[in-house]
């Protein structure tokens, strides 16, 4: 006959003792804080361009003040300015001059008299310049973040700001199913900042693309800043997979 | 415990499945560390009184003091078995005689074979949920890796960012599972690969001891 089977003495202290065992080494490793920790990353992604802001017309305009730099006038002001002082510039001859002089005291005369010449005309090509560089302030060319600036300052191409954003986000959220998209959407953006609205002018058929698109744009959305003298801004731009352009 | 709350419920439940082998493995290696011990402790010191006592009544009357051993359990099973033969002898006016016609010493030995494998059966109790911890908790752990993964993708996609402040944590949660499931497995391996070596150490005591008793019975009783 057989023993009676043993009963297995201890298997339940030892369970609960491997219990405790575990729950020492959590409360532990939670209190020492070996666990590595995991948090969604909560802080937005801010973007920084390196170089300034977008500029409509980088090249144009001269500062606002009197006593800065003045920047190089257009090419055909240059032309312009560069032929105005040539016939002020060279003594007119006059009558007197192409005379044979005589004597002594009438050479000194010609001599005062070509001096005073020269001198006026002098004086007027200086008048002409000032003239002209009036003229290019007059047209709000002033130099990048110069007080004189009104329109060319940095970050006035809001237009270009804007795509620069949205192509930042289209490289994170593309995706196509069919060759090549292309959707056209015009965004209305408020003079706060905020995305009012965007509507796809253009659709290409493929909802991925599409889809791509609308997260993209709510994306950039985020951080967009207020456009230029809070006006609001509207403008439609061209999403292809291997980028997009301002319409 | 923060780790536990960021995780998803399918990594949750994969965790708590996996807490729970490692708790019950990690107690039934202790508890066979203690079996183990006490079978080898007690063993020995039963060897001793063995060859030392002589007498297979005496050693008999002790056996309550090894209750642990397998060799006293060999004993008990083979002595039972001979008093039961000798009783028959008795009642054929041939006492202290083992009949070899009936086989006396052949059930002798089967007696001990069975009561070896019932040893060796109750040692080797619980060793295969070690054995299924080791093999199977890392496949857990992967299984909650990858939904933990495949989770975290599809968060991937809804949230359109692919940056790796968004990917990085979602894939440190899902590989916890398989953490979790090393940690188990581990020392679940390494503790049935131990006792398996000691069960086999005690198998070969219990085999020599058979051998040696079926001897000292044979010279001991036949052709008395």
């Amino acid at each position: 006959m057989n023993r009676p089977r043993k009963k297995e003495r201890g298997l339940g202290i030892s369970i609960a003792g491997s219990f405790f065992l575990h729950a020492a080494l959590l409360a532990t490793f939670s209190m020492i804080g070996l666990y590595p920790s995991i948090k969604q990353s909560a802080e937005p992604v801010y973007y920084v361009d390196i170089a300034n802001l977008p500029v409509a017309n980088p090249r144009s305009g001269s500062p606002g003040g009197e006593a800065a730099e003045a920047s190089p006038p257009p090419k055909a002001q240059q032309q312009e300015a560069m032929r105005v002082p040539p016939s002020a510039a060279k003594p007119v001859p006059s009558k007197a001059a192409k005379a044979p002089a005589k004597d002594d005291s009438s050479k000194d005369f010609q001599e005062r008299l070509a001096k005073l010449e020269r001198k006026v005309g002098r004086q007027q090509a200086e008048s002409a310049m000032d003239d002209l560089r009036k003229r290019v302030a007059a047209q709000g060319g002033g130099r990048s973040g110069m007080p004189g600036g009104t329109g060319s300052e940095a970050g006035s191409d809001y237009a270009s700001y804007i795509q620069s954003r949205l192509r930042d986000a289209f490289k994170m959220t593309i995706a196509h199913q069919s060759r090549k998209p292309e959707v056209v959407v015009q965004m209305f953006i408020s003079r706060y900042g905020k995305l009012s609205s965007y509507r796809i002018l253009r659709s290409s058929g493929d909802k991925v693309f599409e889809d791509a698109v609308a997260r993209a744009i709510r994306m950039a959305a985020e951080n967009f800043p207020p456009p230029p003298n809070r006006r609001e801004f509207q403008q439609g731009f061209i999403f292809r997979p291997e980028g997009l352009e301002k319409k | 415990m923060g780790i536990f709350a960021v995780t998803g419920l399918v990594v949750k439940v994969v965790l708590v499945i996996l807490c729970a082998f490692s708790v019950l493995s990690l107690g039934i290696i202790f508890y066979k560390f203690w079996q183990v011990y006490r079978a080898k402790s007690q063993s020995e010191r039963f060897l001793e009184f063995f060859w030392k006592v002589k007498r297979f009544d005496s050693i008999n009357a002790q056996l309550d003091r090894f209750d642990d051993s397998p060799l006293a359990v060999l004993f008990g099973e083979g002595y039972a078995e001979m008093k039961k033969i000798m009783d028959k002898g008795v009642e054929k006016q041939d006492p202290g005689v083992l009949s070899t016609e009936l086989g006396g010493f052949d059930n002798i030995a089967r007696a001990l074979r069975r009561a070896t494998t019932s040893e060796i059966t109750r040692l080797e109790r619980m060793l295969t949920f070690l054995a299924t911890t080791g093999s199977t908790a890392p496949f857990i752990g992967l299984f909650g890796t990858v939904w933990g993964i495949m989770s975290a993708f599809k968060g991937i996609g809804e949230t359109g960012s692919a940056s790796l402040a968004v990917v990085a944590p979602g894939i440190a949660e899902a590989l916890i599972a398989t953490a979790v499931g090393l940690v188990a497995a581990i020392p679940a391996v390494m503790g049935y690969n131990h006792f398996q070596h000691k069960i086999k150490v005690l198998i070969a005591d219990m085999d020599s001891f058979s051998t040696e008793y079926l001897n000292i019975v044979q010279r001991t009783f036949a052709g008395k």
